[in-house]
């Protein structure tokens, strides 16, 4: 009878265990979130990139207090350039300019609960980092294909002290440890500010436009995909003004960790319904899977993800993101034309 | 950066070959320069009239599709006559020769590449950064990926 009492308890205890460590992983995972807006500290950090011009590697010096950061890369391409971030935005130092160019920052606690509903995280072992234990955490999609990510937490402080991030091809994207950390360590305001003699640039800092708003930027009412992947959601409307400074509307969708964008402007000049387009032709060859006007599937620098345009009667599309390009074909066929 | 260092870059924003942070620092200026801008917009609009002044007729969509239909085998019937037979190769010959020398002497141009189009890679860089905020951002990570992305040529991996 106890024999069998035992047996029975071993069979509860052996089944119980997946979902004690699924328990526990997003646990960890809330602590080191919490931590990554609390903790102060001082350390030293090796990025690689394999995927961006084979195999970038540099090291990078990083201030952290209470949400704030400063980063200050000391080798490689970048060696010299200043990155701060006071919590509210994020500003790019460029020395040669002695300009600062700002774009939003800031974390949302909800962030986190989508990833949790979106992607599994387990502990799947413990490792040292910097001399110092952690656990490594693996954050898998519930819904594959998609991204993934190791990460490695302190188990003293609960800082993250590695993290492995690879894309829906299952390739390493980035990989950045910590070599050296010295938590607690005091940094003045000062550092997490643009330096004196800095200009800041003007630019929209505002997170979210509302839908009207940014149609009337851009001068058309504002398209949203009839079709998204699993697990995704409208994160943020933003306006963007790249390349020739034309406004361009950015729709980002997130599944926690995940996320693609849908830019959206108006033709350039020369480029409306002249020579080059017909019923079911695309620009430059660009045949499209059944759609008048997509173009090619292109692979991002740096293992970025991928990139797709999509021409329709008055705007141009572009699509960006780490999913396969059956998806984003998807989700492009399924934009109002 | 002051309208008097910007303006050697003026004609090569217009044509959207200025790339990297020269080009995010000069598009920066001009956002906020009038005078610049006016300067960009007049480029522009000269360097607009001058591609469709030289702009190539488009190969048909179908042209390959067509000369490989040209030279598919027809099927030949038993009963056709040895003549019809013999015209009709004849025909599909000169079909598909006259076709490949019209693809091949078609003096079409390199398609011209839309004037004022964002570099693909800026818009690629802004996405990457947008996901600065995500709760497992690895920001040492992106920030990087980033800043070597804005400072590579487009279409090259940095």
């Amino acid at each position: 009878m106890i024999l069998r009492l035992l047996v029975l308890l071993l069979l509860s205890l052996t089944s119980l265990r997946p979902s004690l460590a699924a328990a526990d992983g997003a646990a960890l995972l809330r602590r080191a979130y919490d931590q990554e807006r609390k903790a102060s500290y001082i350390a030293t950090m090796t990025v690689r990139l394999p995927a961006a011009a084979g195999g970038t590697s540099t090291l990078v010096k990083v201030w952290r207090s209470a949400g704030r950061q400063r980063m200050e890369y000391l080798s490689g391409a970048l060696k010299g350039r200043v990155l701060v971030d006071d919590g509210r935005r994020v500003l790019w130092l460029d020395s040669d300019s002695r300009t600062a160019t700002p774009a939003p920052s800031g974390r949302e606690a909800e962030a986190l609960d989508l990833l949790l509903r979106n992607y599994q995280v387990s502990v799947s072992a413990t490792e040292r980092v910097a001399g110092r234990p952690a656990t490594v955490l693996r954050v898998v999609p519930r819904h594959p294909p998609g991204p993934s990510r190791r990460v490695w937490v302190d188990r003293a402080s609960s800082v993250i002290l590695r993290t492995d991030s690879y894309n829906t091809d299952g390739q390493l994207l980035s990989s950045s440890a910590v070599t050296a950390i010295t938590l607690g360590a005091r940094t003045g305001a000062s550092s997490f500010t643009a330096p004196a003699g800095y200009r800041v640039e003007a630019a929209p800092t505002a997170r979210t436009w509302t839908r009207e708003a940014l149609s009337d930027q851009v001068g058309f009412p504002l398209a949203t995909p009839a079709y998204l992947p699993p697990g995704f959601r409208l994160d943020e409307m933003s306006l963007a003004r790249t390349g020739s400074g034309r406004p361009s509307a950015q729709l980002r969708y997130s599944d926690g960790l995940n996320s693609f964008s849908i830019f959206q402007h108006q033709h350039g000049p020369g480029m409306g319904r002249g020579p080059g387009w017909g019923r079911g032709r695309g620009w430059r060859g660009g045949r499209g899977a059944g759609m008048p006007g997509m173009g090619q599937c292109q692979l991002l620098a740096g293992g970025a993800g991928r990139s797709l345009r999509v021409f329709a009667s008055d705007r141009v599309f572009l699509l960006v993101g780490d999913l396969p390009e059956a998806t984003l074909r998807k989700i492009a066929a399924s934009l109002p034309q | 950066m002051s309208c008097r260092s910007v303006t050697r870059y003026l004609p090569d924003l217009a044509v959207g070959a200025l790339q990297g942070w020269s080009g995010w620092r000069v598009r920066r200026h001009v956002e906020e320069c009038p005078s610049c801008r006016a300067e960009v917009a007049r480029l522009r609009a000269v360097d607009a009239r001058l591609r469709r002044a030289l702009r190539a007729p488009e190969p048909p969509d179908d042209l390959w599709a067509s000369i490989r239909r040209e030279m598919a085998p027809v099927p030949v019937t038993a009963r056709q006559p040895a003549l019809r037979r013999r015209v009709s190769s004849a025909i599909v010959g000169l079909a598909a020769t006259a076709a490949v020398t019209v693809a091949l002497l078609q003096p079409w141009a390199p398609a011209p590449t839309p004037v004022a189009e964002a570099p693909r890679n800026e818009y690629a860089v802004r996405h990457v950064m947008s996901g600065w905020r995500d709760p497992l951002a690895d920001q040492a990570s992106l920030g990087t990926l980033a800043a070597l992305m804005n400072e590579s040529p487009q279409g090259k991996s940095p």
